[in-house]
């Protein structure tokens, strides 16, 4: 909680945590202020923003309002981004913990493996996985986590190594502790920051290959994505250009809130080093 | 006497900016230094001897605020770094830029400073080099620092220091970083290089026994005050302040830790403790 | 120079194991795909009987198991064959040939612009860290660097192709056009300039930060204090001193964020309907021509670890002391 504070304290961590707050907040209580189907016509297509109360931000060519149609896009923007980054965490931290502990041959083979994953680049490993296995939800958030789970594993493992170099073992049994909790306990406070930022930079850049797979028609077909948006609205560019602009403004905030909310949580966390 | 001093310090202070509070490092130094004097500046950790050798050579950090003046008479207007007074640090493997050659490097601040050609520049580095006995200069300039042995560094450090020609050389514990072998070396070097060119030297040190072979004066410093300064024979011989009298006395390294030393104090007075005194452990 | 040539051979050593487990991952893919090469050759050509569907998979091995199957597809990619495009009916690897040099000179022009100018303009932000200049940079830098990069097009599109009518909507050059020389160099040039754009602004932000930030850590440095003990003048201090330092890990990053920025170039080509590899990925995904999507992928994968190569040639160059088993006694 001192951390929060911490945070806020921050320029950049107050505005990344309040556009965040803000956006998981309508994402959230959407289908309560806009209850029925997003993609239902509203009203005449084409509507400009700032012009007519009842559509706020106007209407796409079908008449569909983009207001609703944006809110209910932070739903799955945020779904996918926080999902993928905790897969993509989840596996980092398996893969590199073990690549760590077992160390030799299990450590060299893991680490090839690694090392290959990141030198596709994500974007087209996520192309190639969802173009198996058809998009949709589950796949997608794989698909980016495929991507992402390196950088996780290569900071979990050496967490582990460093680990392995101080002698816990006879520490704990010294202290009185099981070596478990010591090592958990050492692991989680060294690595929080790293871990932290780290998680910043895989949601955001999960936000936008997210946005990317559904401009491309990658994305699942049922839901209302800020990228799909911008496919659509590039079918008007030349007379409805904000019906592509608006959703793509809608992603530099987002990923500009996590990127700042990232760096006010490692500046608090220096900060703090500093009054310790 | 005779006519004005090359440094004039008068009531110089010195405070450390930390976020909200403010730490005094310096208070209320007051001394002159004749051109061509030697002065060891003596002190333990703490006691601001750095700070005043950093304030007097204008390196102070962003953080640190002045009160009181520092001026050099003689050179009419504020000393040039480089051109007028010369730095050589503690860390010798920190002070050289790790991904220019040596020979370019040194170079580099004869040409600022004496505004000859690059290929003039190089030759006067390799005499620099040569004369700070770094052995085949001459190819050794395309040479990078981390080539070099720590005490081969400081030597470059000090050819460095010195390429710009100046009048006052600052040494911020020159040796304190080396092993004593190496040290000797380095000290007879300083000791050479200062007479040869009539320098004025400013260094600092927590070694007692390298302050009465190099320096002609010594000033001590205590809690960021100047509590003693003078000749350093009739310091030694007669210290006026409690506080020398009882560093002469233990003939202490001042780098020892607290709890062997065998000086106390509770600001005013210092005492010495005698070995059948002291506990165990 | 040495030094070079043995990390040059240490790293392609290194390459061969992770090109090895690329080629394991693009064949569970193409397993994984629902039919084989056999399926889709017959569903271009209008299909066989079953003695003649068992004839041509036992002629192209793929009647056997799977160990074998992968034996065959490894072999054939050591010989440089990448499988049969079922989209173009035509190897792979003629295909991709093709679309590359596209390619090529969209992401050489977009890392000459992001690596470049975003470097000038940090050792710019850099020069005073927290002045006025560096926080406006580092900020708009931190809003640019959070532009989907097909966005970004989208919107220079619609300020320069359709409101000023200065610059073409996409494509490589005007089609049919018949231009030679210097007329076609700048047909294409004029037609690049936005997709470059594109793919160029949001990383030139992201090398701006990083060159700034380097420079703030370098500045900190005992050396730089004492080379302004030495009285170096300040032009030269930020130059020769402390940027020269900062470049390296950024040069470090150029390496790894070169795969990130390949990806980005397949969205780009695909808004700019640039004939390059990274719409070839795309035609395959929405023709469902696995074997060509996983040729795009290996290719990638090469190119990544070539570009890996040279910028680890290029950091030995720059730093003396990579290759250095320590100082001298």
């Amino acid at each position: 909680m001192k951390i929060l504070r911490a945070m806020i304290l921050t320029g950049e961590g107050a505005a990344g945590l309040g556009v965040l707050t803000c956006l998981v907040l309508a994402a959230l209580t959407a289908p309560l202020f806009f209850p029925g189907d997003p993609l239902a016509i509203v009203g005449p297509p084409l509507v400009s923003p700032f012009s007519d109360t009842a559509y706020p931000l106007g209407t796409d060519r079908l008449g569909r309002s983009v207001t609703v149609e944006l809110i209910y896009g932070a739903r799955t923007t945020l779904l996918v981004a926080i999902t993928s980054a905790a897969t993509a965490l989840g596996i980092g931290a398996l893969v590199g913990t073990l690549a760590g502990f077992f160390g030799g041959i299990v450590d060299e083979v893991l680490m090839r493996i690694t090392e290959a994953f990141q030198t596709i680049p994500a974007f087209l490993l996520s192309l190639a996985f969802i173009s198996v296995t058809g998009p949709a939800i589950p796949t997608i958030v794989l698909a980016i986590a495929l991507g992402a789970w390196p950088q996780p594993a290569r900071i979990a493992r050496a967490e582990v190594l460093s680990l392995r170099e101080r002698d816990f073992v006879a520490a704990a049994r010294v202290v009185g502790m099981h070596p478990l909790e010591i090592a958990v306990r050492e692991i989680l406070l060294n690595a929080l920051t790293p871990v932290v930022s780290l998680a910043a930079v895989i949601v955001a850049a999960a936000v936008l290959i997210e946005a990317a797979l559904s401009f491309l028609g990658l994305g699942d077909p049922n839901r209302v994505t800020w990228g799909s948006m911008i496919a659509e609205g590039r079918t008007v560019l030349r007379g409805a250009p904000f019906l592509s602009i608006v959703p793509g403004l809608a992603l530099v905030v987002t990923v500009l809130a996590v990127h700042l909310t990232g760096r006010g949580f490692v500046a608090a966390i220096g900060a703090r080093r500093i009054e310790a | 006497m005779s006519a004005a001093p090359f440094l004039s310090v008068r009531g110089l202070g010195v405070h450390y900016r930390d976020g909200r509070r403010r730490v005094a490092a310096l208070h209320d130094v007051d001394f002159d230094l004749a051109l061509g004097g030697r002065l060891a500046l003596v002190g333990e950790s703490g006691s601001g001897k750095s700070t005043l050798a950093l304030a007097i050579a204008g390196l102070l950090p962003e953080n640190a605020s002045i009160t009181g003046t520092i001026s050099f008479p003689s050179l009419g207007a504020a000393p040039r770094p480089g051109r007028d007074l010369g730095v050589v640090f503690q860390d010798p493997g920190g002070s050289l830029n790790p991904v220019l050659s040596i020979g370019d490097q040194i170079a580099e601040i004869v040409v600022v400073h004496r505004g000859v050609s690059w290929r003039a520049a190089r030759s006067i580095a390799a005499e620099l080099l040569d004369r700070v006995r770094i052995p085949q200069a001459q190819a050794r300039l395309h040479g990078f620092p981390h080539e070099f042995s720590g005490g081969q560094r400081q030597r470059i450090a000090m050819a460095a220091a010195l390429a710009g020609e100046p009048r006052l050389l600052i040494a911020d514990e020159p040796t304190s970083a080396l092993d004593t072998v190496v040290q000797r070396e380095l000290v007879l070097l300083l000791d050479e290089l200062v007479r040869e060119r009539g320098l004025t030297l400013l260094f600092v040190t927590h070694d007692i026994a390298l302050a009465s072979e190099l320096a002609d004066e010594v000033a001590v410093l205590l809690g960021g005050r100047m509590v003693e300064h003078g000749p350093i024979g009739s310091v030694f011989a007669a210290p006026a302040h409690a506080y020398t009298r009882a560093l002469l006395e233990t003939r202490l390294d001042l780098d020892t830790p607290l709890s062997a030393r065998l000086l106390e104090s509770d600001g005013q007075t210092f005492t010495v403790r005698r070995p059948s005194e002291m506990s165990n452990g | 120079m040495r030094r070079a040539l043995i990390l040059l051979l240490r790293r392609l050593i290194g390459a061969v194991p992770v090109l090895l487990i690329v080629a394991v991952g693009a064949f569970l893919l193409l397993e994984a795909a629902p039919g084989d090469a056999v399926d889709a050759y017959l569903a271009a050509t209008g299909g066989a009987d079953s003695e003649r569907v068992s004839e041509l998979r036992a002629e192209w091995g793929l009647d056997r198991g799977p160990l074998q199957r992968f034996l065959a597809y490894a072999a054939a990619l050591a010989r440089g064959d990448l499988g049969w495009s079922t989209a173009f009916q035509r190897p792979v690897l003629d295909v991709i040939s093709e679309r590359l040099p596209s390619t090529l000179i969209l992401m050489g022009l977009a890392t000459a612009l992001a690596f470049g100018v975003g470097s000038l303009l940090g050792i710019f932000a850099g020069a005073r860290p927290g002045s006025l200049r560096d926080r406006a940079l580092s900020l708009t830098s931190l809003a640019v660097y959070a532009m989907p990069g097909f966005w970004l097009g989208l919107v220079l599109i619609v300020i320069f192709a359709v409101d000023l009518r200065w610059l073409p909507i996409g494509g490589l050059e005007t089609i049919a056009s018949g231009k030679s020389g210097l007329d076609r160099f700048l047909d294409i040039g004029r037609h690049l300039l936005l997709p470059v754009a594109s793919l160029g602004i949001v990383y030139l932000a992201l090398y701006l930060r990083l060159m700034r930030d380097s420079m703030a850590e370098i500045w900190k440095e005992d050396f730089v204090r004492a080379a302004r003990a030495r009285g170096i003048p300040r032009r030269r201090l930020i130059l020769r001193h402390v940027a020269r330092n900062a470049l390296l890990p950024v040069v470090t990053m150029l390496g790894l964020q070169f795969g990130s920025m390949l990806g980005g170039s397949i969205v780009v080509e695909g808004v700019f309907a640039i004939p390059g590899v990274g719409r070839l990925a795309l035609e395959a995904v929405s023709q469902r021509d696995i074997p060509l999507l996983l040729g795009v992928m290996l290719i990638s994968a090469v190119i990544v670890i070539a570009v890996n190569l040279l910028t680890d040639i290029a950091y030995a160059v720059l730093d003396p002391r990579v290759g250095s088993s320590g100082t001298a006694a």
